[in-house]
């Protein structure tokens, strides 16, 4: 009775994993194509200032589609370009994290010993300081530069892969096809870089998927509070951090920035959940 | 159970240890501490005399060995704005950052449990998918937007709420929604997927068998058993509840910690940057000793391994 009753209805369930995936990617396709064919557009100017014509509505203007900030620069070309420059630190960061957790997992779970015991606790000793004030004091300590951030993002974030990729290897090492290969004398690196590395990579881009939404919310979360991406190269965060002061008289100046990274950071999550990859638990054990 | 406690306990200590020699790095590669706290025109000899006076010319290890029994001591400098102990600063701004933390998360994991078993007990997997495509909806703005989102809605708009500032308890109401509902999905899922695992299981099936009614089952059978792992991954996850607090502190002008450390990284005041640092950490770190206690007294299988 029970098993009947239980029994997956799979006319139902396809439906809704598409309609997910297809919200996210229409929102994933907004912020892309404002990023990509924005800088096509011919009145493309992020940068000229405009004291005169500061804080144009939307659609009054055609040569401001979007209207224009504070200091009278264009919305969309600035929303345009701080969409793109948001895209590539995230994946530029993720690529660093997931790189360098990738091969410190990998040692420390195939190697272990003290090697492991230092790298685990260097990941439990980041842990205990939250990313966003860990990032907060070191830029406060380096200095602000946009490189920087994405070097410092890179490197904060790295504990989650690294403890990933090493639990992947603790279970890995006792299969027979690891075992075998020992046995007919393959070295630790022959091992690694042809045996773990390609079955670890897999889980690793899932969780690097979910990551990127993480390092877009820590990264405007840095740069509303200006200790991220510097002025004069635009950046959502600090566009809605101008924009708040406005917010009772001109609300379009937050609105946009707000729904870009709305639409970045949903349509991550969202894809995330409609293809049925369940998250990977950020520093779980 | 003795020698588990004795292993999270030192465990602990070092992880401190560590931090402690994070934060004394830190204010080393911010440049010169003596420069920092002197004015520009200041001479050469007025420098080295404070550099003098504070031990600042002493080797490195010694100035470090320095540091961490001044620190043990619960002595962590002065702030060079206010001229008082940088860890009283801290301290008087902790509860405010604190009350936010635990009310948001409380009622986060409140509302995400209460979510998770109304749909188990419906038993219905749609309703879950749309607790859980709204809860992700709302984790895809980041604290500091939902929450001048919620300002431009309630405070501007409508009126009904206080902005900023921490002066009545409708000032809690925006920075609590923004904070507990962030928290929601993450636990949402958690628990969901804890439901997956245990509905094929024997004992529910025995349950179900013997007659147990579906809010029951829910409720006093499976409920307990999905919170255990969750507990955990609630431990770590405080980080990052902390960590958008931190920011959010800025846009509601909050007078918590979060705000100091921001204000005194602006005004390179280290030494409260510093005591910042170390008393979240140290926040942290208690916290999670909790939790691992709390597990093994939850679970005696974690106390036997």
């Amino acid at each position: 009775m029970t098993a009947l009753a239980d029994a997956p209805r799979p006319r139902r369930l396809r439906l809704r994993p598409t309609f997910t995936v297809a919200v996210a990617a229409i929102m994933l396709a907004a912020v892309f194509a404002l990023a990509i064919l924005g800088p096509l557009w011919p009145g493309f100017d992020p940068d000229t200032q405009n004291l005169f014509g500061a804080k144009i509505p939307p659609i009054q203007d055609w040569a401001h589609p979007f209207g224009t900030d504070p200091l009278g620069r264009d919305l969309f070309s600035r929303l345009a370009w701080a969409s793109g420059v948001s895209i590539l630190i995230a994946l530029a960061a993720v690529a660093i994290s997931a790189c360098l957790g990738l091969a410190l997992g990998l040692v420390a779970g195939w190697r272990g010993g003290w090697l492991d015991g230092l790298l685990m606790g260097v990941g439990n000793t980041q842990l205990a300081i939250p990313v966003v004030l860990l990032l907060i004091v070191l830029v406060a300590a380096l200095g602000a530069s946009t490189v920087l951030l994405v070097v410092l993002l890179g490197l904060t974030n790295w504990v989650a892969y690294g403890r990933l990729t090493r639990s992947l290897v603790l279970t890995l090492r006792e299969q027979e096809f690891i075992v075998a290969a020992k046995t007919a004398g393959a070295s630790d690196a022959w091992i690694i870089l042809r045996h773990l590395l390609p079955n670890a990579v897999p889980k690793v881009l899932i969780l690097a998927a979910f990551d990127t939404g993480v390092i877009v919310t820590i990264e405007s979360s840095l740069s509303f509070l200006g200790l991220g991406v510097q002025p004069p190269v635009p950046s959502l965060g600090l566009m809605i951090a101008e924009g708040q002061r406005y917010l009772q008289t001109d609300p379009f100046l937050t609105v946009f920035p707000a729904l870009a990274i709305f639409c970045l950071i949903g349509g991550i999550q969202f894809a995330g959940q409609g293809l049925a990859a369940r998250p990977p638990s950020r520093g779980g054990r | 159970m003795t020698r588990y406690l004795v292993v999270r306990l030192a465990g602990a200590a070092a992880t401190l240890l560590a931090v402690l020699t994070f934060v004394f790095v830190l204010v080393r590669l911010a440049g010169d501490p003596v420069r920092l706290m002197m004015p520009d025109q200041a001479t050469a000899a007025e420098v080295e005399a404070v550099r003098e006076a504070l031990g600042l010319n002493r080797p490195l290890i010694v100035q470090y060995w320095d540091f961490l029994t001044s620190a043990l001591g619960g002595s962590l400098g002065d702030s060079l704005r206010q001229g008082r102990p940088a860890l009283e600063v801290v301290l008087e701004r902790m509860p405010a950052t604190l009350e936010l933390a635990f009310l948001s998360f409380a009622i986060g994991f409140a509302a995400a449990v209460a979510l998770a078993a109304t749909a188990e007990v419906a038993g219905s997997k749609r309703l879950r998918g749309l607790f859980l495509w709204i809860a992700t909806a709302r984790q895809s703005a980041p604290p500091f937007l939902f929450g001048i989102v919620m300002v431009l809605i309630l405070s501007v708009n409508l009126g009904l709420l206080p902005a900023i500032g921490r002066n009545s308890w409708l000032s809690y109401v925006i920075p609590v929604l923004t904070i507990s509902t962030f928290e929601i999905a993450l636990y949402l899922r958690l628990i969901g997927s804890a439901f997956d695992e245990m509905r094929e299981a024997d004992w529910v099936r025995t349950a179900r068998a013997k007659g147990v009614s579906r809010p029951r089952l829910v409720l006093r059978h499976m409920l307990p058993n999905a919170l255990l792992p969750v507990v955990t991954v609630a431990g770590i996850n405080l980080g990052v509840l902390i960590g958008g607090l931190v920011v959010l502190e800025t846009v509601f002008n909050w007078p918590g910690l979060g705000r100091l450390i921001i204000d005194s990284v602006n005004n390179r005041d280290f030494p409260v940057v510093q005591a910042g640092v170390l008393a979240i950490a140290a926040s942290f770190i208690v916290i999670n000793l909790a939790v691992d206690f709390l597990y093994a007294a939850l679970d005696p299988r974690v106390r036997l391994a």
